[in-house]
């Protein structure tokens, strides 16, 4: 009940515009009243979780996302999609795809929404796609980079958890590639069916080759990354480094676009980002200690045991709770608290942990584009200038049709998820 | 997020920027070499993983330093977006600034209270025999540097509020 109540309070302080961070702390500050926690050790084990080697991953892989827009990367791997893709539904294709390229670089939503979106709305109203529904589908679409590796939220949940990085990487491959034959196959139907869309015109579009040559390099960078951690050449941390020192390289010496006050200006912006995700990383490690203290992880699976009595019933009731969390708290949240808070009910239900990262990993894709709570949305439709409305609604289309299928199939095949891990011996 | 306010030209702001992109910088730069020690130096380099993360945390919480000052904290802003521009709007960053204060009050004890804990019982890294007070310190600064931005909003508001009624 304490534990309800202070959600509760959470959801409250969260929806009054108090930030994240210190909504968060505030609920730390209750509880450490309520339950007469030491103070000195309790920060102290928030230290130590700071104080990680895995962590360092984190404002890297975030450094490497600003630095693709910075650098030209961004723009060009677009141009390269762009120039791939042809027909009616070549610009939805473009969305897709390249939000799965950038996914596989950069690990952040953000930076594949502000590149694509100021890129690709002009040529979509030209074309005749919907606003709404163009900005639902970079929305959905850039959450990729939730499910594909190397993802900000997995090495999160991983580090929440105590899992091993590369094995929660390797296991939201699968439902990352379900994903994407989902939006295209979606994209396909509703373009020809729905809107009035024109093919783009060929005539002036820039040489393949040349377009290609330009892209090379920022292609290649999913190879070194993906490559590097699964070759066992590097850990997820150090490949984080060796994809944002590329990353600049490539920006500054091959396209020539990373001054020195634009690259201190992308450092900045990087810390900036990570230090608002840290703060709120490092209250959650808190409340994850008091509420393991106080068993209640363990009274949770005890309360979800009573209602749910098969592992299907579990397993749908914590989809269920992941599913509205997200539509009410930011993803971040529901990764790093509220999914954890569930991990001994679904393991006693017989799911392994690392499916269970898969499945928390689509429902934040879920979440992230469900309102009222739904910052890649209004940020989708605040880039593409269209209305919050019509994004809303052509957002709904598309949960309903890919994301909770998908979210399902995940969740009744496990060897989606652990198929992959398990071939690498990750597991 | 935002990026950007006018405080970005004040000495403060600018300092904690230089500071949060030398860290950045050392980060990445550290943690390359880590790759490069052991591929291709055959060295151990438990030294710059030390100073990896010691670069990390100071960059983490400048990082938080810096959005605290441009106010470009992650949160859900619906409600500002339906608050018109004036009083209620004022009224409502005020309450938002008075929780923001309490909490980083507290934010502030937990902070001292481990480096209390810390002082009385030193720690020092196995590579570097850095004091472990070292890591810890940032995030102490940036508890108290909080706390007087929330301050800041605060005033801020109140003045705003005023002249409002006025």
């Amino acid at each position: 009940m304490t534990v309800f109540l202070v959600l509760v309070l959470l959801i409250i302080l969260m929806s009054i515009g108090v930030p994240v961070v210190w909504s968060f702390g505030a609920i730390l500050a209750i509880m450490t009243l309520l339950f007469d926690v030491n103070p000195s050790t309790l920060m102290l084990q928030g230290f130590r979780s700071l104080n990680s080697v895995i962590l360092l991953s984190l404002p890297l892989f975030i450094l490497t996302g600003y630095l693709m827009e910075s650098g030209g990367v961004a723009k060009r791997l677009i141009a390269f999609v762009t120039r791939l893709s042809s027909g009616k539904t070549s610009i939805g294709n473009t969305v897709v795809i390249s939000s799965a390229i950038f996914g596989a670089i950069a690990g952040t939503a953000t930076a594949a929404v502000a590149s694509m979106g100021t890129i690709l709305s002009k040529p979509a109203s030209e074309q005749g796609y919907d606003k709404g529904y163009v900005a639902a589908l970079l929305g959905m679409s850039s959450l990729l980079g939730i499910l594909i590796p190397p993802s900000i939220t997995l090495i999160l949940f991983a580090v929440v958890t105590r899992q091993s990085v590369a094995a929660l990487f390797a296991a939201t491959l699968g439902p990352a590639i379900l994903l994407i034959i989902g939006l295209l196959i979606y994209n396909a139907v509703v373009v020809t069916r729905r809107f009035d869309v024109k093919a783009p015109r060929t005539g002036n579009r820039a040489p393949l080759g040349k377009v290609t040559l330009e892209a090379a390099p920022a292609l290649l960078l999913p190879v070194i990354i993906l490559g590097g951690i699964y070759g066992g050449i590097f850990t997820p941390t150090e490949a984080a480094a060796v994809a944002a020192v590329a990353t600049l390289l490539i920006g500054a010496v091959i396209y020539r676009e990373v001054s020195f006050r634009s690259f201190a200006r992308t450092l900045v912006d990087a810390s900036q980002t990570t230090g608002s995700i840290i703060l709120i990383l490092l209250f959650s490690f808190m409340i994850s200690r008091v509420l393991t203290a106080e068993r209640i992880p363990q009274n949770i699976t005890e309360v979800v045991s009573a209602i749910a009595t098969t592992p299907i019933a579990v397993i749908l009731l914590v989809n269920a709770v992941l599913v509205v969390a997200g539509a009410l708290m930011d993803d971040l949240s529901v990764t790093v608290v509220i999914a954890p808070l569930f991990l001994p009910a679904v393991t006693a239900a017989g799911i392994d942990p690392v499916q269970y990262a898969s499945i928390v990993a689509c429902s934040v894709v879920i979440g992230a584009n469900s309102p009222p709570v739904a910052p890649i949305l209004y940020m989708s439709s605040h880039v593409t200038e269209a209305p919050v409305v019509a994004a809303m609604r052509a957002s709904a289309g598309l949960i309903l049709c890919v994301g909770l299928p998908v979210l399902l199939v995940t969740t009744f095949w496990p060897g989606l998820s652990l198929a992959i891990p398990r071939y690498f011996g990750l597991m | 997020m935002s990026a950007g306010t006018p405080q970005d030209g004040t000495i403060i702001a600018r300092a904690l920027g230089a500071f949060a992109a030398v860290n950045m910088a050392m980060l990445t730069g550290l943690t390359l070499y880590l790759v490069i020690a052991r591929d291709l130096l055959h060295t151990d380099a438990g030294w710059a993983q030390e100073l990896g993360i010691l670069c990390a945390i100071q960059a983490y919480m400048t990082g938080a330093l810096i959005a605290a000052s441009r106010r470009a904290q992650i949160n859900i802003d619906w409600l500002e977006q339906r608050l018109e521009a004036g009083r209620a709007a004022r009224l409502h960053q005020a309450v938002v600034a008075i929780v923001v204060i309490v909490v980083t009050l507290f934010f502030c004890y937990w902070a001292w209270e481990m480096l209390a804990w810390n002082m009385n019982r030193p720690q020092v890294t196995p590579a570097l025999g850095l004091p472990l007070w070292i890591f810890q310190i940032s995030i102490l600064l940036c508890a108290i540097g909080c706390t007087g931005y929330a301050i800041r909003d605060l005033v801020q508001a109140i003045g705003f509020t005023k002249e409002t009624l006025e």
